[in-house]
């Protein structure tokens, strides 16, 4: 092998294996992501359940209430008891939307190593079956991202593949393809993982939505309690632990929403900018 | 990555694949053999998967990717068929032939592949659809407890894995051994470390020496041709292996012989 070739061979090796280093951290991340978002969601679960048992607690105290006084702290008991019921749903969606990103992002990742070899494998190719002359005017190939379909098939449309002899050539052309269609994989892979993070972001909305209407239930047990002749403070207290829990929730969701935003950037990253 | 020819007769060729200049300096240089018969070729030990660019890059001027129909793999290590599944990536419905100990095992690598699995007792295996069969020569415990050679009767040539296998020093090494007991060092510690059984190499030996091979090709080092063929086999007859003592025990018993 000539000099000529080594470079071209080193520079597309190297760029090769730069833009691949690259793809793989991205990926990496954007497992990360889906891990984090499942673990809010399994803290969300813990606080659903925390929630289902101070609705419980309150209808218990409302029926315990004298003369009629309870009845609409009973009805409100009622009503926050119902929405656990609402978020769990929505907590479980929001994770099996989150499984899936993960489980697509491995397979990413498994097909970004297998694209990758297979791109080294041209590389090699190249360099052992063209022709030395050839190699030399080839100095714009350098620049080729590989990890990039479009790019594939500028260097397989090289004039230098004139001189392959047919049997590397078909073999070489038989990559290329497999390159190519492991790439169009890779971004339907991607494409839908983005729709399952958008279908995540509705989860989370509706649970955020829940709990705000969890937060306002709170505020009426106040209200509703300020008339009671006795037992105030408890309600009171029911009503301060329950603002205390949607506040954890709504912490829990804000650090979920920027999670999940950055699960989108990431995305659009691995998509638009076309690592593979 | 170099190769060359070692057997030829008509629609039937032995391809060895070696001496890889262009790998990672920290993984250890490897044969790749392929049996070109009629038209369709099988793998023997087709590598790790660092290797596989060159060696597919290597083997594209002798057959279609499309024609590579069989895979065989001596045992379980990574160095010998890590690179499954990227070769199912390319052929997906290639027959991959492993020892029953392994085939749950290797599956690991690809969980999607079809194993034949190989008894005990060792079985015919044929090339492709169309090619000539191979002999699957049981070497358990030479090296690892579900082990194979392959011996092809059309040619007698033998392809033994890890047995005989040497670490030679460099890519410039010659592909075929050249003065045997030169050779001697280079796989005299690979087998006392990495063979577990003095009794099982010994009849590993007695089941081959009545087949005549003509070459001993090795997964690692060079190959036995020639002379040098029963020079190994005689070699390996009389090797002890699979013993290890602690620094401290040798202290310890050199102690006490002073």
């Amino acid at each position: 092998m000539g000099t000529t070739s080594q470079n071209l061979i080193g520079d597309l090796k190297n760029n090769t294996t730069h833009n691949m280093a690259a793809y793989r951290a991205t990926i990496s991340q954007l497992f990360r992501i889906c891990m984090e978002v499942m673990t809010f969601a399994r803290a969300m679960n813990t606080m659903v359940y925390e929630m289902e048992l101070l609705a419980m607690n309150g209808v218990v105290h409302a029926a315990k209430v004298s003369d009629g006084q309870g009845k609409p702290l009973l009805a409100l008991g009622e009503i926050l008891s119902d929405l656990p019921s609402k978020i769990t749903p929505e907590v479980r969606e929001l994770e099996s939307w989150c499984a899936q990103v993960a489980k697509n992002t491995a397979k990413c990742a498994d097909l970004g190593r297998h694209h990758y070899q297979q791109t080294c494998c041209l590389v090699a190719g190249i360099c052992r079956y063209a022709e030395e002359s050839q190699l030399a005017n080839c100095e714009d190939l350098t620049r080729l991202n590989l990890t990039r379909s479009a790019d594939i098939t500028t260097l397989m449309k090289n004039s230098l593949f004139d001189t392959v002899p047919s049997l590397p050539r078909g073999n070489m052309n038989f990559l290329a393809n497999r390159c190519r269609s492991n790439s169009a994989e890779i971004t339907q892979l991607l494409k839908h993982s983005a729709q399952c993070l958008g279908k995540g972001k509705v989860s989370a909305e509706n649970i955020k939505a829940i709990g705000t209407t969890a937060r306002y239930l709170a505020l009426y047990i106040c209200i509703e309690a300020a008339y009671l002749s006795d037992k105030q403070a408890s309600f009171n207290n029911l009503a301060k632990t329950i603002t205390e829990t949607i506040d954890q929730l709504d912490e829990q969701f804000k650090s979920m929403t920027d999670i999940l935003l950055e699960g989108e950037l990431v995305l659009q990253q691995l998509t638009h900018e076309a690592h593979v | 990555m170099k190769s060359q020819v070692i057997s030829e007769q008509p629609q039937h060729q032995w391809v060895v694949l070696g001496r890889d200049s262009e790998k990672n300096p920290t993984v250890i240089d490897t044969n790749e053999y392929a049996i070109l018969s009629h038209g369709q070729a099988m793998l023997l030990d087709p590598g790790g998967i660092e290797i596989f660019p060159n060696v597919l890059a290597e083997l594209s001027k002798y057959v279609s990717i499309k024609n590579i129909r069989t895979l065989f793999a001596s045992h379980q290590d990574p160095d010998i068929i890590s690179s499954l599944p990227i070769w199912l990536d390319l052929v997906p419905d290639v027959k991959v032939h492993c020892s029953w100990l392994w085939a749950s095992f290797i599956t690991h690598f690809a969980s999607g592949c079809k194993i034949e699995t190989i008894p005990d007792e060792g079985k015919m295996i044929r090339i492709g659809e169309l090619g000539l069969e191979v002999q699957a020569i049981p070497a358990h415990f030479c090296h690892s407890s579900g082990n194979f050679s392959i011996f092809d009767p059309h040619t007698n040539m033998l392809f033994s894995g890890d047995i005989g296998a040497a670490l030679v020093p460099g890519h410039e090494h010659d592909q075929f051994v050249g003065d045997f007991d030169e050779h001697i060092q280079y796989m005299k510690a690979f087998h006392q470390r990495w063979m577990p059984s003095t009794a099982a190499l010994r009849a590993w030996v007695a089941r081959v020496r009545p087949l005549n091979p003509t070459m001993i090709c090795p997964q690692h080092g060079s190959i036995f041709s020639g002379e040098n063929v029963g020079k190994f086999l005689e070699w390996l007859e009389n090797l002890e292996v699979g013993k290890w003592e602690s620094k401290k025990s040798v202290e310890s018993r050199e102690g006490v012989l002073v």
